[in-house]
Parts: C-alpha cells; structure tokens; sequence
C-alpha cells in the first residue's frame, strides 16, 4: 500500500497517457483511414516542431506552430464535418440495424449480378469505400436511389440508355448510372480482356473501390480491387467476398 | 485483394495515436514547474586602486533556478557566470552579499537561491609600507 501510495504520481502519468492515447485513437476513427494516418503525422509533427522551438526557446516561431496547433482543432472540423457527423449519427443506430442494412444491399447486388450473368447481360458496378470516386468518373446519370436488384438489372438491360457504362454506389446508395472509368494504362493486362474489364481494373489502381464486373461473352462474374481481379465467381462467393471487402459503414 | 483498410494502415494508425499521445504528454508534462541547480563560478571585478585579493579566491556559488522544466532543459549547457562587484571595498577581510548573477534567463525563469549568500574576502595593499 506504502509502495503503491509512493508511486501514485507514475500510475496517474501512466493513467493520462493511455487515456490521451485512447481519445487521440478514437477520434482518429472518425477519419478516412489513409488520412487519419496522414493528419495523425502532420500533429506530431507540429507537436515536436513545439517542443523544440519552446526548448531552444525560438519565440517567433513557438508562436506560429502554437497558432497551427490551437486552429488545426478547428480547420479539421471544418474540413471532416461530413465524417464526423455521419460517425455521430450512427452512434445513435444499433450494430444489428446496421448489419442488416449491409446485408440488403450486398444482398440485392448479388441478386442482380446472378440475374444478369446468367442472361450473359455486361454490368459493370462500382462500390466506393473510403476513397470517393467521383472526380476519376467521366459522363453518368445521377440517380441517387435505393439499391434494388430490379432497379441494377433495368439499368443494364441493353436497351436501357444507360446501360453502357458503370452504375456507381456511394453510401449504400445508388447514386449514378452510365459513368464511364479510366481504362488502365497496365500493359501486362491481357490483351484478351474487354474494355469493361479494363475500365473496372483501371479504376480499382487509383481508388480502394470494389468493382463488379459482369462478361457478356463468358457470363461470368469478377471482382477487381487495387487492380487485382478474381475471376468466375458464383453467387455465394461473391456475396461471402463482398461482406469481407465492403465494411458497414462504406454503406451508410 | 487489397481491403480498403489494411492491418498496416490499422497499426500505422494505432502508433501514430500512441505517438501523438505521448509527445502532447511529454509536452504537458515538461511544462511543469521544477527546480534545477546549476554550479556558476565567480568571476571578480576590478578591486579598488591599490588593493588586491590576499585570501583564496571565492569557489563556485550554487545557484537554483525555477520554472517550466522545458526551459531548464537547456539550462546546464550555458556558460554563465556571477559577477562579484568589490567597488568599496577596502583592506582587511570584507563581506559581500550574493553577487550580481546574470544568467540571460528567459521570462519564465526565476533565480530562486544563490548559495553562499554572503562571501567573506580578504583584501591587502598592493604596496606595503
């Protein structure tokens, strides 16, 4: 007891720094990944510029590094005001709600995809994650609807003035049709590939995005990430992929 | 495949945290008011015409200095010293108080004890008679 009295101040120092680690972590969440890490860096960064300026006692310049550190709280609020709401919101809706939601727009697009394989119908389907997608989309057709697996089929059906092209889904939404992507400029590709594979691998090089690929030659169905593609995949799989790949909250 | 969120983008973040969690720690923590003793020797001034120092000269004077702990980082790899002022003296043994210590400290800084507090010194005419 003696010991653990004469040792207080280490365990309240040790106390405040998980906790200060554990907010900093938490609120890092509500950031995209990659620029959670990067804006993680540029505040250390900042906080060692602080202490040496204050530690070789640099006025001027503790100054403006103190006036970056006390505004940075306001300019990333300003900046991730989306993400940080969306969090808030879904902090008032319970995991089952959510998971069920996931569940029926991965269900409704594995539903479609089978649909349109099996009439060998091309589609091409593009699930934004944390990285938007929209400036590297060219044309389209807003639509912003809810993701039914009548409303994918109707798009892609070949006489449907927007079937050609890519339907883009943005926040478990529905929100373009007929959006025509990058085709990737890879020349180990193979030749043998259409242009719908070569717009969904171009795409998935430059953004975290799932993309669906549906062959109309082949009937087969394919899943490009990063510039990856895995091939002939049957309804079951792709859905068990989709959920691996699509986290809940990329669909709210 | 890739997943949007990598374990190394996960750990990447994680550390990161821990990182910025301990620099604003250390920044916090370095803040604090402490208290550090410096060894400062004494450099004499001019004695009086005709006078000059018989006893030993004075020794180093320890001097504790207040303030963030930050600041007194830096202190112990300053060349300071205390300027002992013997203007009127006279022969035979004097005493002085605490000489003039002017260390450049910062704002923030404060010179709290210089220890001895009185220096006794022995002057003698340079001529005697």
């Amino acid at each position: 007891m003696t010991l653990l009295l004469q040792n207080i101040g280490v365990l309240q120092d040790l106390l405040d720094l998980a906790l200060t680690a554990l907010i900093i972590s938490r609120l890092s969440r509500l950031l995209k990944g990659a620029m959670s890490l990067r804006i993680l860096a540029a505040l250390s960064a900042l906080v060692v510029c602080h202490l040496l300026a204050r530690l070789l006692s640099l006025q001027t310049v503790r100054l403006i590094i103190d006036t970056f550190l006390l505004s940075s709280v306001v300019v990333l609020t300003v900046i991730f005001q989306t993400d940080i709401r969306r969090a808030f919101a879904s902090l008032t809706r319970n995991r089952a709600e959510k998971d069920v939601e996931m569940s029926d727009v991965i269900d409704e697009l594995v539903f479609a995809v089978a649909g349109l394989a099996q009439k060998r119908i091309g589609a091409l389907i593009v699930i934004e994650r944390s990285i938007q997608v929209d400036s590297y989309l060219a044309v389209g057709t807003e639509i912003d609807a809810k993701v039914t697996s009548e409303l994918i089929s109707s798009i892609f059906f070949p006489y449907s003035p927007i079937h050609d092209g890519a339907v883009i889904i943005q926040h478990g939404k529905l929100t373009r049709a007929g959006c025509f992507l990058p085709l990737t400029q890879n020349l180990e590709v193979s030749k043998s590939l259409g242009t719908r594979h070569r717009a969904a691998m171009g795409l998935s090089e430059l953004v975290d995005a799932v993309v669906i690929v549906v062959s109309e030659e082949t009937g087969t169905v394919s899943v490009v990430v990063g510039g990856r593609k895995t091939d002939n995949l049957d309804p079951p799989a792709l859905g068990k992929l989709l959920r691996r790949l699509v986290e809940s909250r990329w669909l709210k | 495949m890739t997943g949007a969120k990598s374990p190394g983008l996960v750990t990447g973040v994680r550390l990161l945290s821990l990182l910025l969690a301990a620099l604003l720690w250390l920044g916090v923590t370095l803040e604090r008011t402490g208290e550090v003793k410096l060894r400062v020797p004494v450099v004499l001034g001019d004695p009086p015409t005709g006078l000059r120092l018989a006893s030993a000269p004075p020794g180093n004077l320890e001097v504790t200095v207040s303030g963030p702990r930050i600041l007194l980082l830096g202190l112990p790899l300053r060349r300071v010293s205390c300027r002992l002022d013997l203007t009127g003296a006279g022969a035979g043994p004097n005493s002085f108080g605490a000489p003039d210590c002017n260390l450049g400290l910062d704002r923030e800084l404060k010179l709290v004890r210089v220890q001895p507090a009185t220096m006794r010194l022995t002057l003698a005419n340079t001529s005697p008679r």
